[in-house]
């Protein structure tokens, strides 16, 4: 097997692409290329092939008819599905229905390493194409790859192909946040470039796209600079059977950013106490470090008044901490954003009350432009708000880290989710010294 | 190579034990479901790794269909002393595919919205009723 001494990667994708550029064929010709289809699926696509007499596998009834089983009458928003190679394993955000699209795609994409946004060969670059990307850069996706589907349909016509990619590139600095964008000629219907490397493409000279799907580097993709935890849980074993626990106080989390070293001091936000960390506490044992996204529990030194909501941080790289927010958001319910309302913001384990100060802008996602000082954000629009919160936030900006950047807002009353939010970078960090009084 | 990876298995058992967190944290009763099949008991092992070294702090759910094996109660029984949880039998609905699915007060679930789940930041709040 190669590279079997480094660990099997999970890596996280989305297809987006309008009705009919061929996402359900990409993804159905992904399960059966790399054999990930169950012994009765093969079957009943195999029996459909001959039914429809064309003898052809119809890989996109395959995706459909998977999201219909899936869906058993209920309307899903992002389906997710499974495949793997030796080298990888994969989940794949599938987003059916148009109707919500902006919604369901930044619901499906918010944890995607990488994002593939298909374009007909035919049509070109249009404006779904540039929506598409404006939201995979939004949504901080380090990965991009353009697949130019439908190349059977050009008569796989090289000079389409650049066009295509000049134009995409003409429009890509404006977003500036890939780490990689790759365009790959493919026809998802014949498997061209898919899993199998076409021979009407001697021209291209890249990977096809899986096997740059199992290749590209994402072990970097977490942010391991700037140690962040979130306190989810205080564990406190009450009257423990074992005598040994009376004493035990940890504090537990997902680790949100960076790497922490028993020894290494630590300030719990927002109180600004400082510690240092005894034990880095597994259920399989206690690591001398534990690096981001590690669900840990850690022990301090000290006895802390720490809870549920606070962030322990260490001492470099420092983030921000404000009751004042700026942040993008996406707006994703029919009742529109207006200013002056207040709703619940949850970021990372707190959920604080927020009231919109301001609404600055909205983004056209077609010309990227924003458009200042709109009277709300309707549902799937984009636009730059500030907020005030009940409480401080400890954050850093999205961009920096995809954890600790982000929130969701809650409408009161409703209890419904009707925003994400990606937040600006500080403009004022946390000090080193910050409380250097408390205890 | 940096050492700093987390395989398939070590990623998901990490993102699960924050999810199993969320709900002992965010809900006003959780439990757990309990019936003895593999997921379950999968699933309460992660609530092990999520609470130890405390005692578990969420009461484990048994459905009962009555067409148990006694030594599938047996189990049930000795996995709950062991972490300290207390034990509920009753017969419930089986769970959908999202983390958390919401009802009314009827005790119907709006499959029509459905709250988006992003990032990591699961919407808890529970509607009165
Ligand atoms: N000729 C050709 N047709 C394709 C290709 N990919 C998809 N199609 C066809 O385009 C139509 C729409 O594809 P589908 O996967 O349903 O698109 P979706 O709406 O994006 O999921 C179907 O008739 C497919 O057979 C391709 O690479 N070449």
């Amino acid at each position: 097997m190669p590279h079997s001494h480094h660990p099997i990667e999970i890596l996280r994708f989305n297809t987006c692409g309008s009705v009919d550029d061929g996402k359900s064929t990409l993804i159905g010709r992904l399960l059966y290329d790399s054999k990930n289809l169950m012994e009765d699926q093969l079957e009943a696509l195999e029996r459909s092939a001959d039914i429809t007499g064309a003898g052809a596998i119809n890989l996109a009834n395959l995706t459909d008819g998977l999201r219909a089983e899936r869906e058993q009458g209920i309307t899903i928003d992002v389906a997710y599905r499974y495949f793997a190679t030796p080298r990888r394993k994969f989940i794949v955000a599938d987003t059916p229905g148009h109707v919500q699209y902006t919604r369901n795609m930044v619901t499906g994409a918010s944890t995607a390493n990488l994002s593939i946004v298909l374009v007909d060969a035919r049509n070109g670059v249009i404006e779904q194409s540039r929506r598409h990307t404006y939201l995979a850069a939004l949504l901080g996706i380090p990965h991009l790859v353009i697949a130019v589907n439908k190349m059977d349909l050009v008569d796989w016509n090289e000079e389409r192909f650049l066009e295509i990619r000049d134009q995409i590139e003409a429009f890509l600095p404006r977003l500036d946040v890939f780490k990689d964008v790759k365009f790959i000629p493919i026809s998802a219907l014949n498997g061209d470039n898919v899993v199998e490397r076409s021979k009407h493409t001697p021209w291209y000279e890249g990977p096809t796209l899986l096997g740059h799907l199992e290749t590209v580097h994402i072990a970097s993709d977490w942010n391991l600079s700037a140690f962040r935890l979130p306190v989810q849980w205080v564990n406190r074993p009450n009257n423990p059977r074992d005598a040994a626990w009376h004493d035990f106080r940890g504090l537990s989390g997902q680790i949100a950013g960076g790497i922490v070293k028993v020894g290494q001091k630590v300030m719990v936000l927002p109180s600004g106490t400082k510690s240092t960390v005894k034990e880095i506490w597994t259920y399989d044992g206690s690591p001398q470090e534990a690096f981001c996204p590690q669900s840990v529990t850690l022990v301090l030194e000290h006895d802390l008044d720490v809870s549920r909501g606070d962030t322990i941080i260490g001492l470099e790289n420092l983030p921000g901490m404000s009751a004042d927010l700026h942040a993008k958001i996406c707006w994703m319910h029919q009742r529109p954003l207006q200013r002056d309302r207040k709703y619940f913001l949850k970021h990372t384990t707190q959920t604080v009350q927020a009231i919109v100060t301001d609404i600055e802008n909205r983004i056209n996602i077609s010309t990227f432009d924003p458009e200042p000082e709109p009277d709300e954000l309707a549902v799937n629009d984009i636009g730059e708000i500030r907020l005030r919160a009940s409480r401080p936030v400890v954050f850093d900006g999205y961009a920096a880290n995809r954890l600790t950047g982000s929130f969701i807002l809650i409408e009161q009353g409703t209890n419904l989710t009707v925003a994400a939010g990606m937040l600006q970078p500080p403009t004022e960090l946390v000090k080193p010294e910050y409380n250097d009084f408390a205890i | 190579m940096n050492s700093y990876q987390l395989d398939h298995l070590q990623l998901l058992e990490s993102e699960s034990i924050h999810v199993v967190r969320e709900v002992a944290a965010e809900f006003e009763r959780p439990a757990l479901l309990f019936s003895g099949g593999k997921d379950s008991i999968c699933l309460l092992r992660l609530a092990e790794k999520a609470f130890r070294p405390a005692d578990l702090p969420l009461p484990l759910l048994n459905v009962d269909t009555g067409h148990h094996f006694p030594e599938l109660n047996e189990f049930r029984d000795r996995r709950a002393r062991q972490l300290g949880a207390r034990l509920i039998v009753r017969k419930v609905e089986d769970a959908m595919e999202r983390f958390f699915s919401f009802r009314d007060s009827f005790g119907q679930w709006d499959t029509k919205y459905q709250r988006p789940e992003i990032w990591n930041r699961y919407n808890a709040r529970v509607n009165a009723g």
